[in-house]
């Protein structure tokens, strides 16, 4: 048996209680469904889906910023959720975010330099002059010059303001980063940068890396596995090069062919995709599956996730063959 | 193909006193008849204020320093008086934006905001004027329009919202469409529906399109013709697959192979050191040669100009002139 993973996310689901008015009822909404998803120490592993599949929601449980209404999150080992405040304290320092929109995630009256200095305060790694040092060092550990230090975040560009928001992550040695988005709001250009210089960092550093993002063309540069989710629920995980050659999931197959090549759009009647209410008893892709095999069982019964032949997982009655 | 709209040397500055800022630096195109012509570029380029300009949309402190902007028949858009502008925007030439939360009205249900376009535009009943709406929301692929033009923005998804923004461009039958970033706020499948349905439209009714976006992809999926933007300025402009199989210019070579593919993996992408230059400092000579690989004393001293370097494709760089210069 090898070791444990770093993060074991097993069982979870969350559901949420909309209100729709002062005296109506609330309404459940089922964010999360049953997700159970392991990282390995590491490893990258791509989280893919639309917006409300439930992607940031599985961050934030597993972070312990949400707790999870059935399910249990391990990050090495620990329950996240049955920790002690000092115990949580102490993993926060393990495990760290970065998110989509570096400007809204930097106080703008505060020097980055500040930023990145105080959660190594908070978790009292530094101080002193020893201090310093370390936020100079983070500094050129993501290619920033170390006289940017005393600048505010509207003195930077989007691409050193997004260094920054790593470096912060990285200031407190931790041994997972859990990426929200982080290039999707840069330039190509920049974009390119930053996935290398992510690339780099996890060389170095050896961390692992839990990449949500809704672009696949970056999720299959950076990532060594993909786990694809759609209306809460993981409908396909898999090896990036097998699960990009062959999708067994009708919704990663139909994922895959809207990735633009450079192949001109022919022209063919397109109509809304808008997906019929699931139910709660069937398969949550049904009402807009194109996939030849689809029948009464896809209506009534909930396909759960099941290995197939080549090291997969796949949540579909007719994708793929059983192991 | 006919020409249907020239533009010729536009020039528009943002900022007051003696150094405005320019932020679009002299672009000159035309778009045939029924044509799509992609614009790329990265934040700040000049991409959405060159389209905006062909409208006239420029608020202050902005404004339209000198150009041209003339349609098929004749008129010079930019010199045009603001009633017969108005005849043409949304009507004639429309357009759509990137937000369509933002862009449509929260408080008015989406048949009042189409027929209110049409009414504008045309003499026609209320009545009439639903029916006309019933049916574009029927052509842009809105399931149930009968009962979908009761609802109100925030009842639809942002697919279907951005499809709402479509028909109310599509109400007056335009033969120019400026789609600027038209599907960057829709998640990846809805993103390839409404490529799809643009494609279709575009096919169906004749239209010419005028396609911006920082996503080479989607310009990739729809141009003609791609033109790339760097520093307000177009650098290069060739037919999309020519451009994307063989670009000449540094820039549209760097930005095309920076950009991650979902087709292909690779170990490491090519970057393209630094950043875009801000439009109040852009840099003497050439705007990229701080950032290009294969600049010389020529680049850095002289803006080369836009000049034809092949059949159908236009490139500003002196590498044109001496080949041999090229950074491998």
């Amino acid at each position: 048996m090898t070791e444990h993973p770093l993060v074991s996310i097993t069982g979870v689901s969350k559901v949420f209680l909309t209100r729709r008015g002062l005296f109506q009822a609330g309404r459940e909404h089922r964010a999360l469904d049953d997700v159970t998803l392991h990282v390995r120490r590491g490893e990258t592993v791509g989280l893919v889906g639309e917006s409300g599949s439930g992607k940031t929601t599985i961050a934030r449980i597993l972070l312990g910023l949400l707790a999870p209404t059935t399910g249990s999150v391990q990050f090495d080992g620990i329950d996240v959720h049955a920790a002690n405040s000092m115990t949580l304290r102490a993993l926060r320092r393990r495990m760290q975010l970065v998110f989509q929109d570096a400007t809204g995630s930097l106080n703008p009256r505060v020097t980055v330099g500040d930023a990145i200095r105080e959660p190594v305060m908070v978790h009292g790694l530094h101080t002193g002059a020893a201090l310093a040092d370390h936020v100079a060092a983070l500094f050129e550990d993501v290619g920033l010059d170390p006289a940017l230090t005393s600048k505010y975040p509207h003195e930077l560009s989007g691409g050193q303001r997004q260094r920054v928001a790593i470096a912060r992550a990285l200031s407190v040695q931790p041994e997972l980063l859990v990426l929200d988005e982080p290039v999707s709001a840069l330039d190509v250009s920049i974009q390119a940068q930053v996935l290398n210089l992510l690339a780099d960092l996890r060389e170095r550093h050896g961390l692992t890396y839990l990449f949500i993002a809704h672009d696949l063309a970056v999720v299959r540069h950076l990532c060594d596995a993909v786990v694809v989710m759609y209306r809460g629920r993981i409908v396909e995980t898999g090896d990036r090069t097998a699960l990009f050659a062959d999708p067994k999931h009708p919704y990663t197959a139909a994922l895959l062919s809207t990735v633009p090549g450079s192949e001109r759009l022919e022209s063919r009647p397109a109509r809304s995709d808008e997906a019929g209410d699931a139910g709660a008893s069937g398969c949550p892709y049904v009402g807009v599956c194109g996939h030849p095999e689809r029948d009464a069982r896809c209506r009534t019964e909930r396909p759960v996730l099941r290995p197939t032949a080549s090291a997969r997982q796949v949540a579909c009655h007719h994708g793929g063959n059983d192991v | 193909m006919s020409t249907i709209l020239s533009v010729r040397d536009l020039w528009v500055t943002f900022g007051t006193g003696l150094t405005p800022t320019t932020a679009v630096d002299g672009v000159s195109f035309d778009l045939a008849e029924g044509e799509t012509l992609g614009i790329v570029g990265e934040s700040g380029s000049g991409k959405s204020v060159t389209a905006l300009s062909l409208l006239r949309l420029i608020d202050a402190p902005g404004r339209i320093g000198s150009g041209s902007v003339v349609d098929y028949r004749g008129r010079n858009l930019l010199t045009l008086p603001a009633a017969a502008l108005r005849e043409i925007r949304g009507a004639e030439i429309a357009m759509v934006f990137q937000d369509p939360a933002g862009s449509l009205n929260p408080v008015l249900r989406i048949g009042e905001q189409i027929t209110e376009t049409i009414r504008a535009h045309r003499t026609v009943g209320r009545r009439a004027a639903r029916d006309r709406a019933i049916e574009l929301l029927d052509l842009v692929g809105v399931p149930e329009p009968e009962e979908r033009i009761d609802a109100y923005p925030h009842e639809l998804s942002g697919g279907l919202q951005q499809r709402v923004m479509l028909a109310i461009a599509l109400s007056c039958e335009p033969t120019i469409l400026i789609a600027d970033e038209p599907t960057t706020a829709l998640d990846v499948t809805v993103q390839a529906q409404v490529l799809q349905l643009l494609a279709d439209l575009r096919r169906r009714l004749g239209m010419a399109m005028i396609v911006i976006s920082h996503d080479l992809s989607v310009v990739a999926q729809l141009a003609d013709r791609t033109a790339i933007m760097y520093g307000g300025q177009f650098v290069e402009v060739a037919p999309t697959r020519a451009m994307f199989s063989e670009a000449v210019h540094p820039y549209s070579r760097a930005l095309i192979d920076a950009t991650p593919r979902a087709d292909r993996a690779i170990a490491r992408l090519p970057t393209i050191p630094g950043s875009v230059p801000s439009a109040t400092q852009w840099p003497r000579g050439c705007r990229f040669h701080p950032r290009c690989g294969s600049a010389w004393a020529r680049c850095r001293e002289t803006l080369p100009p836009l000049v034809r370097a092949a059949e159908e494709r236009d490139v500003r760089c002196w590498l044109t002139e001496e080949p041999a210069r090229r950074s491998p």
